[in-house]
């Protein structure tokens, strides 16, 4: 599949977990961006496609929420006279009612729902995401300040708001919800580091100095398993955290030979990592080892051979999907099936990938 | 007689007849012939001649004839003499006979005397030999009687051996007649006095201060007294252990002395006294009792269980003997303990206990006594290895420590970052020689090993195990993984070492496994066999293919490293001077950004550095010119796609860029770097181009940013393409650079060529 416009923000609908949809935004400064629908059909293995017109301005990030389908929080760069910067806004995908066909058309516009007010707070959204299971609540990344935006009401407000460091150049590269902990805390990464907050108390947890060279741009809570945390960074590598414990990492894997943009856990299979990075590569692979499907010791010493035939894979990069020919800047899994992904690069292609089905049988059986 | 004379001169004859042709012509021959000698002289001689001959032969006669007068004369007188004194001695036998048969009647009358004498004492001597045999019987009864008395006082003087002489004496007599009534009193004290008497000599065996001498004398006299041979045989063995016991616990007495004293501490005994006290003492006593143990026990007790016995007993004393000494050999705590510093006493301690053993394994033949002391040898040998291996560790830490400071208060002092050409390499073949030394001295400190008038040397089950798993295993090997494993150490970034490397120690080190790859660890590895002359074989030692292969794999790890962290600080320039910038209202550009030039310095001072560690490497040089023309070429095109096309047509923009990108190489970031400073440089260079790239996507441009690319991209092209393998790399990237600046910029335009290049040079 081959958009024509520079695109680097994908997503999975959060909602509706009997479709297999993305949400795919594009990048141009000079003409009218489109959020793309697709919908996947694996009876015919079709990609349905509808295009929405965006008219606020370039797509920098897409977060679709888990209790409606068709709203979705989006970052975009606007540009007003002789200066940009980048914003935020929940807006409405238009239900349309005709079906989805194979060739772009447009199918209608995108509606405006709220926008943040961030212009008072810092120049440039860098990440955002919804509250894993309120969806009253959003984190947001502006510049150095991490912000949590009360819902609720029709335009959200802030409900609070920190500055996590207060050198100038600091921005924050991303932030991400712990799902565990009744969700009250929050991780971001600036530079080589990577913070966790408490978000009642706005109080710092932990934090991991140069947990990876000069930039962590990348980071994902284990959704199974508890202080379980991945990073990926400007080393190719991914990390694996035990977060009562950051001193040293729990396991290094080395998956790509530039930045990591991009790290996915799978939320049905922990032991499965989705990375991608600006060598044009998304790499699979597999952490059995620190995932929550883990054996215990006690466990498995009852049981025979076949579980050490399992472990022998266990740490292993399962397979490189080279299909892009430009940076990757974002993945997602899909939240209907649990073997589907989604990759956009640079240049505008999607690329649908699968868990090859051995590994899929290994899972399961 | 007639035959014998007719014989004579046959043989004379026939022996003259070969020689009488010349012989007859000498005048002093026998077969002279006067006749055919003067027909000779007067055939063959003139007158004159024959008148000499002549008058010689006269004159030789008239000699001849005075000579043989006063023979006649002489023997003449000597005949007369002989004559008288004939006479003389036939007058004087006959006085003579008249005296011998004088002689014969008298001794005649002698031999008929002495025979009646002895006729009339032959029947006293008969009672007197009759008499005297009573007497001795008398005395052995009277013996008998005294016995018991006397035992006793033997007895209570502690005169032990003599009391049972005296004992054993008597016993058969008394064995005999124990029956008669007069015989049992005696008898039954005796028997009394026995008991007491054993009673006694068992107490030796129970004595503290029994020597092995004592021990063995009793055991003796017990064996005399005909007490059970097994039950001595094993009190014996109790009692001399104990006694060896006693000694082993001296000898660990010094072992504790020796343990807690310090360096300048005189009493205590230093290793070689302590081995000879333990040969002195443990070691003789264990051949004395040994020795008398056979010689005791050899005909009164099966051999074969017998000597199980003793071979037990032996073994155990030996394990204990030897566990004291691993304590003293400081064995038994290989960290903390305290050790002998100095080998060559080591060596000759071992070697005088490994003969003092062999000396031992003579009286007992079917213990193996070498093979249980080569044990001891190897595992003092094997902790000597451990010891050293530490320190070889410990030496090399320091060496690094050096290395770092060296390099710390470079790096401060050169600020301009005009570091000699010569400096990297000085301190690589710095901590590579101090490695070479190391070991070389680690050698010579075994070297007392290797002297072959040491005999537990010879011993093939020590000295091949001891070279090759010891020395060449245990050691150096160990070392070299260890030191290719630390500099690994500087790789993993969450290690508090390698946050702290700077980048110069990544390239020293990478260089140093480098070089110890492909030369030093051969070599060390080479030296260690000459030393030791016994050549690596076998599957328990490690082949040098592999240590420098681990070498080589250090080695490009640190390289790579390097490159990264080199590469990381420009990068962090470059990403900060693009994206920590409003590039909405941007100025006109007036030359190349100062963080763009900086990189350039720096990028030249790299390869200067990098230069002077590897060799340059092939370039694929295609010529400058054609080169930098191909760049603009490029942005030519690109300019004219932008002209062509409207503003808003995107979609043929990308399109063209993907067309463009069909054609040009796609540049590979992962190409493995090799050990050349172009190889090195250029991977820099694609890192740093290629983040370059990345910080280019995510800002918004104005056009005179884009124009600020554009400056940018032509200076930084026209002083990368030197450094790189390939010049097309550094285009295609900055090519792919300008690309997504132009997507980035929201009113594109382009400026010329001769526009950039002036606004470029004016800098330069």
């Amino acid at each position: 599949m081959k958009g024509f416009a520079p695109a680097r923000a994908i997503t999975s609908q959060a909602n509706d977990t009997e479709k297999v949809q993305f949400f795919v935004g594009t990048l141009s400064l000079k003409a009218l961006n489109h959020i793309y629908v697709l919908d996947y059909d694996e009876d015919s293995n079709t990609v349905g496609k509808k295009v929405y017109s965006f008219k606020n301005g370039e797509v920098w990030g897409l977060k679709s929420p888990h209790f409606d389908q068709e709203l979705l929080a989006v970052i975009f760069n606007s540009v007003e006279d002789s200066s940009n910067s980048l914003k935020a806004g929940v807006f409405r995908i238009p239900n349309s009612e005709f079906p989805s066909i194979p060739i772009a058309e447009n199918s209608g516009c995108v509606e405006t729902v709220s926008l943040f007010d961030t212009h008072k707070i810092g120049k440039n959204v860098r990440s955002l995401e919804w509250h894993p299971t309120n969806g009253s609540e959003a984190v947001m990344a502006v510049d150095a300040n991490l912000i949590i935006w009360s819902m609720a009401t029709s335009s959200p407000t802030i409900k609070t708001q920190l500055n996590v460091d207060s050198s100038p150049d600091c921005q924050i590269n991303v932030c991400r919800w712990n799902p565990h902990h009744q969700c009250s805390q929050v991780a971001t990464a600036f530079q080589s580091s990577i913070q966790s907050w408490d978000i009642r108390s706005m109080k710092e947890i932990w934090h991991i100095e140069d947990a990876h060279r000069k930039s962590v741009r990348a980071l994902d809570f284990n959704p199974n398993k508890q202080y379980c945390l991945a990073s990926g960074g400007n080393d190719g590598n991914i990390k694996y955290w035990d977060t009562r414990n950051v001193r040293k990492p729990v396991l290094v894997q080395t998956a790509h030979s530039h930045w990591i943009w991009d790290i996915a856990y799978n939320c049905y299979h922990d032991q499965l990592m989705l990375s991608s990075g600006s060598d044009s590569k998304v790499v699979l692979s597999s952490s059995l080892s620190v995932s929550s499907e883990m054996k215990n010791p006690s466990d498995s010493e009852g049981e025979t051979d076949q579980t050490e035939s399992k472990e022998i894979r266990q740490d292993d990069v399962i397979q490189i999907y080279e299909e892009h020919e430009d940076s990757v800047y974002s993945i997602a899994w899909s939240n209907a099936d649990p073997w589907i992904f989604a990759s956009v690069s640079y240049d505008g292609r999607v690329v649908l990938g699968h868990v090859p089905r051995s590994i899929k049988y290994e899972i399961l059986l | 007689m007639a035959d014998r004379s007719i014989k004579m001169k046959s043989s004379v004859e026939q022996c003259s007849s070969s020689e009488s042709e010349q012989n007859s012509l000498d005048i002093d021959s026998k077969h002279f012939q006067p006749q055919s000698y003067v027909e000779n002289l007067t055939k063959g001689f003139s007158l004159k001649q024959l008148m000499e001959t002549e008058s010689m032969l006269g004159k030789d006669i008239t000699s001849l004839d005075s000579e043989m007068q006063t023979l006649v004369y002489e023997n003449y007188n000597k005949f007369i003499l002989a004559t008288e004194t004939i006479k003389q001695m036939t007058s004087d036998f006959k006085q003579m006979e008249t005296g011998m048969s004088n002689l014969m009647a008298r001794m005649e009358n002698l031999s008929s005397f002495s025979l009646e004498i002895n006729s009339r004492l032959q029947p006293k001597r008969e009672s007197v030999a009759r008499i005297s045999e009573t007497h001795s019987l008398l005395k052995k009864l009277q013996h008998l009687y005294d016995l018991p008395t006397k035992l006793k006082t033997a007895l209570t003087k502690k005169n032990l051996s003599q009391a049972v002489e005296l004992y054993l004496r008597s016993r058969i007599v008394l064995e005999q007649y124990r029956e008669m009534p007069a015989f049992q009193g005696i008898d039954s004290d005796c028997m009394a006095t026995l008991g007491e008497l054993k009673e006694e000599i068992r107490k030796n065996f129970d004595m503290e201060d029994a020597t092995i001498e004592v021990i063995s004398e009793s055991a003796s006299l017990l064996l005399k007294l005909n007490e059970n041979p097994d039950e001595l045989r094993l009190l014996f063995l109790q009692s001399g252990g104990k006694c060896l016991s006693i000694e082993i616990a001296e000898l660990s007495k010094e072992v504790e002395v020796w343990q807690k004293s310090n360096e300048n501490d005189t009493n205590v005994l230093d290793l070689l006294a302590f081995i000879d006290l333990g040969s002195n003492t443990v070691i003789t006593n264990l051949g004395l009792i040994v020795t008398s143990y056979k010689n005791l026990f050899k005909e009164c007790c099966s051999p074969s269980e017998s000597e199980k016995t003793l071979i037990n007993f032996t073994m155990a004393l030996v394990k204990n003997y030897f566990d004291v000494l691993e304590k003293r050999y400081g064995l038994d705590c290989p960290k903390a303990g305290k050790r002998e510093e100095n080998v060559s006493v080591l060596v000759r301690s071992l070697d005088k206990l490994y003969n003092k053993l062999q000396t031992l394994g003579q009286t007992l033949p079917d213990v193996d006594f070498g093979r249980a002391s080569t044990d001891l040898i190897s595992k003092v040998a094997r902790s000597l290895c451990d010891r050293l291996l530490e320190d070889l560790k410990m030496s090399f830490e320091s060496s690094l420590n050096l290395l770092r400071e060296a390099i710390a208060t470079s790096s401060l002092q050169g600020e301009d970052g005009t570091t000699s050409p010569t400096y990297i390499p000085s301190l690589v073949s710095q901590i590579l020689n101090a490695v070479n030394q190391d070991v070389k001295n680690v050698l010579s400190t075994l070297e007392p090993f290797l002297d072959q008038s040491i005999t537990f040397i010879n011993m093939p089950y020590f000295y091949i195990p001891f070279c090759l798993q010891d020395v060449h295993e245990g050691t150096i090997v160990k070392y070299l993984s260890h030191i290719s494993g630390r500099c690994e150490e500087f790789l993993d970034n969450n290690e508090s070492d390698a946050k702290n490397a700077s980048v110069d120690l990544l390239l020293v080190l990478s260089r140093m496994c480098f070089d110890a790859s492909s030369s030093t660890v051969q070599h060390l590895l080479n030296y260690t066999t000459e030393q030791f002359r016994v050549r690596p074989s076998g599957t328990n030692v490690t082949p040098t293919a592999t240590i420098t292969a681990t070498f080589r794999k250090a080695s490009l790890n640190l390289l790579n490293q390097y490159v990264a962290s080199e590469g990381d600080n420009m990068i962090t320039l470059m990403e900060k001077s693009i994206e920590n910038r409003n590039w909405m209202d941007y100025p006109e550009p007036r030359s190349a950004r100062p963080a763009v030039k900086r990189i350039v310095e720096v990028i030249g001072k790299i390869d200067a550095k990098v230069g002077s560690v590897f060799e340059d490497g092939s370039r694929n040089d295609r010529g400058s010119d054609s080169s930098r023309l191909s760049y603009f070429g490029s942005v030519a095109r690109q300019t004219r796609g932008l002209s062509q096309t409207s503003a808003s047509s995107h979609v043929d923009r990308s399109l063209m860029s993907n067309i463009q990108k069909l054609f040009s190489e796609k540049v590979d970031l992962t190409a493995p770097v090799d050990f050349t400073k172009v190889s090195v440089v250029t991977a820099i260079v694609k890192n740093l181009l290629k983040a370059m790239l990345e910080s280019v996507r995510v800002i918004t441009i104005d056009r005179h940013g884009l124009h600020q690319f554009q400056v940018d991209c032509h200076f930084l092209h026209s002083y990368l393409w030197r450094f790189v393998n390939d010049e097309s790399l550094v285009s295609t990237m900055l090519d792919d650079v300008m690309h997504s600046a132009l997507n980035r910029c929201i009113d594109p335009s382009i400026l010329s060529p001769s526009a950039v290049e002036s606004i470029s040079e004016r800098v330069a």
